[in-house]
């Protein structure tokens, strides 16, 4: 039989080809299976920590952590980060920071890659990653945890509010913050017309009444504004009775019930400071003032309805005299609308350093100095008890009037669910939906009767679809 | 074997290996299209591919994409959402593309004159073409501010109280083509290669017969530059569709979806809802309208387009 043999040149020639096709094929392909992250709580089981990782435990490797632009807060992220590295030397945290929509795209893509951030701030928006397994259920580090499986030592029911947020039993985002929202008041412009202060038991139609007598069209002065978010949910927050009603029920809707008392009377609230009143500076106005929250920034509005974190951001730059109040309740028998809003910090599941991620995360939370930290940002207030009510917290020294309303609202009891509904496409109903209607209701082309027909026209049927998704889940 | 016959197998050996210049020549066009056949493939042709599939999915950047047939492209049809993104971009396009040729001509006309300072006019028109969009996009929305803005402070220099731009739904796609004018210098080049391409023999045989400058614009120069006008034809068709930083950083889509453009709707779909087996469906349907719409248009162009070296070859 005859040989065939290989010259040296031909199988250099063949070894060259076949190494650049594999490296060729190698850069091609995904670095992992969308969706088939390592899998979390079921095969890390036996890895779970018997006691929580500890900061000084000899933590090494790299971990990133990605969050969304945060202004002057930007900075106790960075704090954060170095205190935490300098009580791990072992340990190092590259910072992601990115605008707020752009980051959800830049987790959707680096998910869809297998190649996500390991610790991601965030809120309600990450809720697809949870159902779909693409975030680590961390749910064993936490009961082993000695300070988060202490209920008592923070101002908010840590595990309910997680697992209600997710409607499952996993958990998939640490809460490191609550958020409340705030009636914020120009006190020159209320001192100059001799009207006294928002307190905290008012009541929409207080604020109304207030807003009118403090508005001047020939100034340019106006009474009420209502905070950037207000368009897709913000007066999803003034939805609460005593009952916890809501319009759109907050946990995996399955259907919508805007047309009913407390509905139409949100709907008329905005239809008649706009309208009727026009005490409501209007968008075109606004948008003619280049600062952080347009008119209220530039001292033009007495009254501004926005997040506690509008303090952080860049209120406490503002050039006149503020003060802070509980957000205005519907009517007088009801209770204030403290519904707040949670931040987090999720871990991916396709981390490669979980329990470096769970460290951090838990830094930011349940360790003193981290919360510390998070807490001068005043983006959001820590959820430590013993930070939330220390004069860090509380007393900054640019703090203005009523401040600590922030830290009073999220303590007193009540549900801590986020105002938006959760469902798999949180912003389709909202700017479907939401935003055209009170576009319309804004410059009068809709009656508030009008709006909370056609809402419920469109949503009981869109949530029912959506709650019909969510099967795949497991969600019934 | 002797020495000889060895030097002689090893010549042989030589002579197989040997290369004509004309294979030397084709391995080294391979070997510098390389690259960009294999950047196409790797970052066009496969994504193309692996979008006609997620389109048949229901995929949602998360998870694992499962196989859903049709179901995306039918419910696309029975969305009023899509409707209007299509009404939206169609009213865009019919309206733009013939304002963009027209305008874009008439200026290249101008520019064409040889008159003291053209070739500063010229860099003047074409900087908008070399501007980042979102720099002028932001740009334009203060010029659209409906209290402080230049447009609406010249009108009111002429006592006309402009519209509130953006933001009225009667005025806000309109104001979108007002900005997409700006960038008519995209075009100049293209026409002022075209018309001084035109031999200057025929204006003078024109004008030798008399003609007039309307007759020898419409009977020499839109007639030899109608190649030019059939390419900028199919490539501003192609631009208009896909309507998306303006509207997007402009107005979001409003107000009340007046300006819900096909590619934004697409978007919102992707990256708002998580509907990528949405927008892959939505982006298959703009494709395949666009390559039929293109084809109508070469198949109909030998009845307006002038191609100088076909009629040459039919005589």
């Amino acid at each position: 039989m005859k040989s065939k043999l290989i010259t040296r040149r031909r199988f250099l020639q063949l070894s060259a080809f076949a190494t650049a096709s594999a490296a060729t094929l190698a850069a091609c392909a995904p670095a992992a299976q969308p969706g088939a992250p390592a899998a979390p709580s079921d095969t890390q089981a036996a890895d779970v920590p018997t006691t929580a990782p500890s900061t000084a435990a000899g933590l090494t490797g790299q971990i990133e952590y990605m969050h969304y632009d945060l202004g002057p807060a930007n900075q106790s992220r960075e704090e954060a980060v170095r205190a935490f590295e300098q009580a791990n030397p072992g340990a190092k945290v590259k910072l992601s920071v990115l605008p707020y929509d752009e980051m959800y795209q830049k987790v959707a893509a680096t998910m869809a890659a297998g190649q996500p951030p390991d610790v991601i701030y965030g809120d309600f928006s990450l809720l697809r990653y949870a159902l779909e397994k693409q975030l680590l259920d961390f749910s064993d580090y936490f009961k082993a945890d000695p300070v988060l499986s202490k209920p008592d030592l923070f101002i908010t029911d840590m595990t309910d509010a997680v697992q209600a947020k997710y409607g499952t039993s996993r958990m998939h985002a640490l809460i490191m913050g609550t958020w409340v929202p705030i009636l914020y008041y120009n006190k020159d412009i209320f001192d100059a017309a001799g009207e006294p202060y928002p307190t905290d038991d008012w009541t929409w139609d207080d604020a109304r009444e207030a807003a009118k007598r403090l508005t001047k069209p020939e100034q340019g002065q106006y009474g009420l504004q209502f905070g950037t978010t207000f368009d897709n949910v913000g007066w999803l927050w003034w939805l609460q009775k005593p009952d916890d009603f809501w319009a759109v029920p907050q946990v995996f809707p399955a259907k919508t019930a805007f047309d009913s008392p407390v509905g139409l009377n949100v709907m008329r609230l905005y239809y008649e400071t706009s309208v009727v009143d026009k005490s409501q500076i209007t968008p075109d106005e606004n948008a003619t003032y280049q600062v952080y929250a347009g008119g209220f920034g530039a001292g033009k509005v007495a009254m501004f309805s926005g997040g506690d974190w509008d303090a952080g951001w860049s209120f406490r730059d503002l050039q006149f005299n503020y003060g802070m109040a509980l957000i205005p309740k519907m009517r007088a028998d009801y209770r204030p609308a403290l519904n707040t809003m949670l931040s987090t910090n999720a871990i991916a599941a396709a981390t490669k350093n979980p329990d470096l991620a769970w460290a951090f995360a838990r830094f930011l939370t349940a360790d003193k100095e981290g919360a510390t930290i998070i807490g001068r940002g005043a983006y959001e207030t820590p959820v430590l008890k013993e930070v939330a009510m220390s004069d860090a917290v509380l007393k900054p020294e640019w703090a203005p009037q009523g401040y600590d309303a922030r830290v009073r609202a999220a303590a007193l009891p009540g549900p801590m669910y986020t105002p938006y509904p959760l469902n798999l496409n949180l912003w389709e109903f909202p700017s479907k939906f939401l935003d055209p209607t009170i576009e319309k209701l804004r410059k009068g082309e809709m009656k508030p009767e009008e709006a909370v027909a056609y809402l419920d026209s469109e949503g009981i049927p869109y949530f029912a679809a959506q709650r019909e998704e969510m099967k795949k889940f497991g969600i019934e | 074997m002797t020495a000889n016959a060895l030097t002689q197998s090893s010549t042989r050996a030589r002579r197989r290996w040997r290369l004509t210049l004309q294979r030397r020549e084709a391995i080294a066009c391979a070997l510098f299209i390389a690259p960009a056949v294999f950047g196409f493939l790797a970052f066009s042709a496969l994504p193309l591919l692996a979008s006609a599939y997620l389109s048949m999915t229901d995929y949602s950047l998360a998870g694992v994409p499962n196989f859903v047939g049709l179901a995306n492209y039918q419910s696309l049809f029975s969305d009023r959402f899509f409707w209007q993104a299509v009404r939206v971009t169609l009213t865009y396009a019919i309206v733009i593309v013939p304002a963009w040729i027209v305008s874009s001509l008439a200026l290249a006309l101008i520019m064409n004159q040889n008159l003291r300072g053209m070739a500063a006019f010229r860099t003047v028109y074409y900087l908008p073409a070399v501007l980042s969009g979102v720099g002028v996009v932001m740009l334009w929305i203060w010029i659209f501010n409906y209290r402080s803005g230049l447009l609406n402070i010249g009108l009111g220099f002429l006592g006309i109280q402009g519209p509130n731009w953006l933001r009225d739904r009667n005025w806000a796609l309109f104001s979108i083509m007002l900005m997409s004018l700006w960038s008519v210098g995209w075009y100049l080049p293209i026409w002022l290669s075209g018309l001084q391409g035109i031999p200057t023999e025929l204006y003078e045989a024109a004008e030798v017969d008399g003609a007039g400058t309307w007759a020898r614009l419409w009977h020499i120069t839109l007639p030899m530059l109608s190649p030019i006008m059939l390419y900028n034809l199919v490539i501003n068709i192609l631009f208009a569709t896909q309507l998306f930083t303006e509207p997007l950083m402009m107005t979001g889509g409003g107000p009340d979806l007046a300006t819900l453009s096909y590619v934004l709707y697409m978007y919102n779909n992707a990256f708002s809802y998580l509907k990528v087996g949405h927008a892959s469906a939505m982006s298959w349907l703009l494709f395949l309208v666009s390559l039929v719409v293109t084809a109508l248009i070469f198949k109909l162009s030998p009845l307006w387009v002038h191609f100088e070296a076909e009629r040459r070859g039919e005589r």
